[in-house]
């Protein structure tokens, strides 16, 4: 239980500072260029940050349930068939969150040689991965709820 | 392609996040064509958070959070308050300019919903306004958000379908102003009737309206500060976004409301705010390769040339048909996988991308405020603890106001174009 308070700490910090960092660098890039000192690695840096933002704030997003669903049709079936259709939409999502993570993570592998933009040194690696882990975290909460599911049926 | 609809239709229906509906469904198509790599998807997801011209939406959404986290809403109140305050129906007048105000720092009608429903409905219910009127005046009137420059339907659209977001920004304020209109007016008319009270004894005076005003001055002006530095394209938007955020802190230092945790809360507000819009458009990404590979945005512009041709009616027919779509999906969903499709149908009709785009983002943010599913409209009911019957009973006014005005501007683009034509085609 410590480690995984501990852990989603770490996913909304390193999250907010993504988003965060993301927008100075398109400030502070775009206030070079106006001065006509253009950053090549500013906008670069911010995609990068804005990549990591997005897939962790999915996560935290998907774990308080603000993801939109239409579920009005929901609430017409009974409630032992409403259990069972919930069970199988998080199914699919987990199943596809982690279909996606395991794609992901072999994108990441395949472009390891490649460099991201015009940083030298800097593997596109780093970049693929804010996918795979997005993927990933969000797979796991998905099977998070599956077991809450599981549990409330019992 | 057809396997992938069916499975995004189904899975909608069933109650999946939309987002998971247009992912799976975009999967299935990388499934079923045997010649494509499944790292595609993962790929497409991510290629989409590296294009710069979409770094607009997670900076105004930065901007917009912070602004109201850093005291800007409450000297707006005050201002709004002081100008509208002595009308017969007050709270609900000052509700409405409120509304168009929120709407100059702030991009999105839920939150401006949720905000002024906590903020003001409190209130409005001691002094004996009904519940269900003030969830829909709130409702309604923070549609003004999504006409009123940043707006962030606008900026989907805009950097979705490549179409100018300067222009759209200047063609929202036409339509916003005349909703805020059409709002103030149906309030006059329901206070007059039922007897609402006004807040003031008597009309401000220039004194009272100078002081409200220098309270306020950072935040009535952010818009208009906006506006200008796109006419003069030394920047583009995104680089506005990011300073957009900048202003928000020095607004926040200035009026000495910047803490540092406030600025979290503002921080924890938009990641997952971006989380949920950038996903949708990663995942509406995997869905749009199988649909530009199936062609299917030419063949949707075929059909509007060929069988429709006037530009005019088919504007009607995709409006009407997105007002009803918007009853049901999200509006946000609904820009983000529809822009791709419509832009080429609007451009082959040959309107004004500007002035469609305003008011399919319109159109579309109504059905935040439409039974049975309406995001804007479930937070203001559960705020004000009333049922969707009363929410109708008391909103069908504003609705029709909304509908007059779309209607208004249909018929006269000049609403929409008279801005962006002074401002930029000059």
């Amino acid at each position: 239980m410590r480690t995984s308070s501990w852990a989603r700490h770490l996913e909304e910090s390193l999250a907010k500072v993504a988003l965060l960092a993301s927008s100075l660098l398109v400030f502070v890039g775009g206030v070079a260029r106006f001065l006509g000192r253009p950053l090549d690695w500013s906008i670069d840096l911010a995609t990068f940050c804005f990549a990591w933002a997005v897939f962790l704030g999915a996560d935290l997003a998907l774990k308080e349930g603000r993801h939109v669903a239409v579920d009005t049709l929901l609430v017409f079936l009974p409630p032992k068939v409403r259990l069972g259709v919930w069970f199988l939409i998080w199914g699919l999502i987990t199943l596809f969150l982690l279909i996606l993570a395991w794609y992901s993570f072999q994108m990441a592998y395949l472009s390891r040689m490649r460099t991201f933009q015009g940083i030298p040194e800097f593997s596109y690696t780093w970049v693929a991965l804010s996918v795979s882990v997005g993927s990933l975290l969000m797979g796991l909460t998905a099977l998070g709820k599956l077991w809450e599911l599981l549990r409330r049926r019992e | 392609m057809i396997l992938s609809f069916l499975a995004f239709l189904v899975l909608l229906a069933l109650g999946m996040p939309v987002v998971f509906a247009i992912g799976i469904g975009g999967f299935l198509f990388f499934l079923s064509q045997p010649g494509l790599q499944l790292t595609m998807p993962a790929q497409l997801a991510l290629s989409e958070t590296q294009n710069f011209s979409l770094l607009a939406i997670p900076t105004f959404i930065l901007a917009s959070n912070l602004m109201n986290e850093l005291g800007v809403t409450r000297r707006l109140l005050v201002f709004a308050h002081t100008l509208t305050g002595f009308l017969q129906g007050g709270l609900a007048q000052v509700s409405v300019l409120l509304s168009l105000l929120m709407g100059g720092v702030s991009g999105s009608a839920i939150a401006d919903a949720t905000m002024q429903a906590r903020l003001l409905g409190p209130e409005m219910v001691r002094k004996g306004y009904p519940p269900g009127f003030v969830a829909a005046l709130q409702g309604f009137s923070a549609l003004l958000a999504v006409a009123i420059p940043p707006s962030i339907g606008l900026i989907l659209y805009g950097s979705i379908g490549q179409v100018s977001i300067g222009q759209l920004f200047a063609g929202g304020i036409g339509v916003g102003v005349l909703l805020a209109a059409a709002y103030m007016v149906t309030v006059a008319i329901l206070a007059r009737r039922r007897g609402y009270a006004a807040e003031r004894p008597r009309p401000p005076g220039a004194g009272e309206l100078w002081q409200a005003f220098r309270t306020s001055f950072f935040a009535v002006v952010f818009p208009f500060l906006l506006l200008i530095s796109l006419r003069f394209g030394v920047f583009v938007p995104s680089e506005v976004g990011a300073a957009a955020v900048v202003y928000a802190l020095l607004v926040g230092l200035l009026y000495r409301e910047l803490t540092w945790e406030r600025v979290q809360r503002a921080l924890a507000h938009s990641v997952r705010d971006v989380g949920t819009v950038a996903l949708l458009i990663s995942m509406a990404a995997v869905l749009g390769y199988g649909m530009k590979w199936e062609m299917i945005p030419q063949k949707v512009s075929v059909f509007f040339l060929e069988t429709i041709q006037d530009p005019q009616i088919g504007l009607a027919l995709i409006l009407v048909a997105l007002l009803l779509l918007g009853t049901l999906l999200d509006s946000t969903a609904l820009i983000i996988l529809l822009t791709p499709i419509l832009v080429p149908a609007a451009k082959a009709l040959g309107l004004d991308l500007v002035y469609f785009g305003v008011l399919m983002v319109l159109t579309c943010a109504v059905g935040l405020l439409t039974p049975p599913v309406g995001l804007s409209m479930y937070s203001v009911c559960s705020i004000m603890g009333c049922g969707l019957g009363a929410y109708v009973r008391e909103g069908w006014p504003f609705f029709l106001a909304t509908l007059l005005v779309l209607f208004l501007a249909w018929l006269f683009p000049g609403v929409v174009l008279f801005l962006p034509r002074l401002l930029f085609r000059g």
